[in-house]
């Protein structure tokens, strides 16, 4: 227990070094790796509930992501060799659209996400729509996330969405929109299935999407 | 030419010389060991033919500092827009000071503060009441994130230039979309203008290929080039405000380089648009004193190296109505700029971090600018200002100046009438009917509305705008990039715009 409560304190201290060698002990000690995972959750609810009361903030939250992903495929790994599979509460593929290289947010998402439980599939930056398609075809994705910063390059978001129709992909995967061009009408007329203008919120958003509240 | 205003004293220093070249030599060690990302081959064979360490998969170029000092001294200290009017040219640069209207992504609607896409006629409008007012130097008809109703993403700025075009005679200022600038150039070559071209640096020191290929068209004509570098504080850029600067510097470095490289002695304007983000909502916080403290630092860092600052300090706040708080985040946003030496500032119209413009607040802003512009002409210092013969002359109380001739002389000439605030008493107010500002504003904008002729295109500039227009909307349609979906509501919208 000890082991494990060293795991929460480094991500309580955004400290990926203390994590990762935390979580290989973990594996050294046999304890459950899915238990072990649960403590590193319950250490960055933790934090997610002070972001929210306002006492800290999403460098907070990224850096204990950090942490976090430092240790993941250790226990990964453990939750493998064991036969089993990592509990994720959905798939995300994410990217800008084609056009656009501005990935600050977009990166933001993905790390909470991450954090919140979510297996993230981040294909980087200028993404053209068919790349989404691909992924979401070979991840069997449950949400797609889109950023743009600007109005022109939020038509891509509308392209993904037609070449997602065409691929028959539609129905099995929420469309989430994000970034500078967008707002909630915008992504309504392109038919995304939400928007979000911040980071916190898309996770709440993507959330949703899995039908966890 | 519009001369704009003389500013009659030296600007303040932020930064002490060591400091600002502890910043330069930062911004030299970054693009010299980590270089800048540049993916676009066209320039990247540029970079390497000029001497530049160019790792073409990892889309890296290292540029050495004695090449980025030598085209830091061939960007001109100053740079003239041509406008329809020649009258309205503006020159920027010295000790000038201008102002460029400021655009949004949509429209204020002032009934319910919320934010929709403009109409045409409702864009049309904004460029009418900016050719209007005296301190809108600058039009800025477009911008990169610009909703018209109706209107698909890749013409929005195109057909915002054509309004610009048709309803003022003033400069003009693009952007670029994919390649929507080609035509941008075409319809300002056809009208016999020269237009700015604003290109973002995506931070940290990164170029996309779209930016990269507007460079080339605009340096290639040698129209000026604005390098907007973003960085913000712990997002984009180290937590610090020095940092941010360094990161922005070396972007405008680099990018410098390329224009200088392209054509020696292209125009380079720096517009900064870095500064801090909430570390709750991860928004860029223009409107926050340290943003405005990184402006003023990268003004005296141009000042330096004779680069001109088109500033988008006092460009839009964070404010949700046209309240105190907006006119209080414009105001000091500008206001702390122009004291360090920026020298075209957006203002007019912009509004809720980029995300609104507003007819209404153009006129608002105008209020800012007029006041900015009587304060930067300061008082002159000589023996009639001083006027000790008229003190002498008239002695000590209960004497009065009121009725001297030289008090009726300086009353008129050295005095700035606002436009909308009210300087009057409180008892006029409430005999007044108790308006506020924004519906003093609103009233001034219909007057303006009601008044004001813009001079016409020629027959023959008005056809290169229709064609040039035309051209680019065959060529998005054929290319994909408008489709069927959004062809009919355009033109359907285009018939309907009743423009003015």
């Amino acid at each position: 227990m000890q082991t494990l409560a060293g795991l929460a304190q480094a991500i309580n201290e955004y400290d990926a070094a203390a994590a990762e060698k935390h979580a290989r002990q973990a594996v050294e000690e046999g304890i459950d790796p899915v238990e072990a995972f649960a403590a590193m959750t319950a250490a960055i609810k933790g934090i997610g509930d002070d972001f929210e009361a306002g006492t800290r903030w999403l460098p907070d939250l990224i850096g204990a992501a950090g942490a976090m992903q430092a240790a993941s495929p250790v226990l990964e790994e453990a939750i493998k060799s064991c036969g089993g599979k990592k509990a994720a509460l959905g798939t995300v593929v994410a990217g800008t659209v084609q056009g656009d290289i501005h990935s600050i947010g977009i990166e933001i998402v993905c790390t909470l996400l991450v954090a919140a439980g979510f297996d993230v599939h981040y294909l980087g930056i200028d993404i053209p729509a068919e790349k989404f398609v691909e992924a979401v075809r070979e991840t069997n994705a449950d949400i797609v996330a889109l950023s743009a910063l600007l109005t022109v390059t939020s038509a891509e978001d509308k392209k993904v969405i037609r070449l997602l129709t065409d691929a028959g992909l539609r129905e099995q995967v929420k469309v989430m929109v994000g970034g500078g061009a967008i707002n909630a009408d915008f992504a309504a007329r392109i038919g995304a299935d939400g928007y979000e203008p911040a980071a916190p919120g898309a996770v709440d958003l993507a959330r949703s999407f899995v039908g966890v509240a | 030419m519009q001369h704009g205003y003389l500013r009659r004293f030296a600007p303040v220093d932020v930064l002490t010389e060591r400091e600002l070249s502890a910043i330069h030599q930062g911004a030299l060690e970054i693009l010299e060991t980590c270089g800048a990302n540049i993916r676009h081959a066209r320039t990247q064979a540029l970079l390497e033919e000029a001497g530049c360490l160019v790792d073409r998969p990892g889309g890296l170029v290292r540029i050495a500092p004695a090449l980025a000092e030598e085209c830091l001294s061939t960007v001109p200290s100053s740079y003239q827009i041509v406008a329809r009017d020649r009258a309205m040219d503006v020159r920027i640069g010295g000790d000038r000071v201008h102002f460029l209207q400021g655009m949004g992504m949509r429209y204020v609607d002032t009934e319910t503060w919320e934010l929709r896409p403009a109409t045409l006629r409702e864009h049309a409008e904004v460029q009418i009441v900016g050719d209007a007012l005296p301190n809108v130097h600058v039009m800025d008809a477009l911008f990169s994130f610009t909703d018209l109703a109706h209107v698909p993403g890749i013409v929005q700025q195109l057909e915002g230039l054509a309004n610009g075009f048709r309803y003022s005679t003033k400069p003009q200022h693009y952007g670029y979309l994919k390649d929507s600038d080609r035509f941008a150039i075409k319809m300002a070559q056809g009208i016999g203008v020269t237009l700015d071209a604003e290109i973002d640096v995506a931070p940290p020191v990164a170029f996309g290929d779209e930016a990269l290929e507007a460079i080339w068209r605009f340096a290639g004509l040698g129209w000026c080039v604005w390098a907007s570098p973003g960085g913000r504080a712990g997002a984009t850029a180290p937590g610090p405000l020095a940092a941010v600067q360094v990161q922005s510097w070396a972007g405008a470095i680099a990018f410098i380089v390329i224009a200088q490289l392209i054509k020696r002695g292209t125009p380079v304007a720096l517009h900064p648009c870095d500064g801090v983000v909430h570390t709750k909502w991860a928004h860029g916080l223009p409107a926050a004193p340290e943003t405005w403290y990184t402006r003023a630092m990268t003004n005296q860092l141009c000042r330096r190296h004779g680069i001109p600052v088109t500033t988008a300090s006092g460009f839009c706040g964070h404010a949700k109505m046209f309240d105190y708080q907006a006119g209080m985040e414009k105001s000091l946003g500008v206001l702390s700029s122009i004291m360090t030496g920026s020298h075209l500032h957006t203002l007019q119209g912009s509004f809720a971090g980029e995300l609104g413009y507003s007819n209404v607040l153009q006129v608002l802003d105008e209020e800012i600018a007029g006041n900015i512009g009587r304060y930067l002409l300061g008082a002159e210092i000589d023996d009639e200002t001083l006027a000790i013969d008229e003190a002498l002359a008239v002695g000590t109380a209960p004497a009065s100046f009121m009725g001297r001739a030289l008090t009726r002389e300086y009353w008129v000439k050295d005095r700035y009438e606002p436009l909308v605030a009210d300087w009057g008493t409180h008892v006029d107010w409430v005999r007044g009917g108790k308006k506020d500002v924004v519906t003093r504003a609103q009233e001034k904008v219909e007057a303006i509305l009601a008044e004001h002729t813009v001079a016409p295109l020629t027959p023959e500039q008005k056809a290169i705008v229709e064609d040039v227009l035309a051209e680019a909307r065959d060529h998005y349609r054929a290319n994909g990039l408008i489709d069927n979906e959004e062809w009919a509501p355009y033109m359907a919208a285009l018939e309907a715009a009743d423009l003015p």
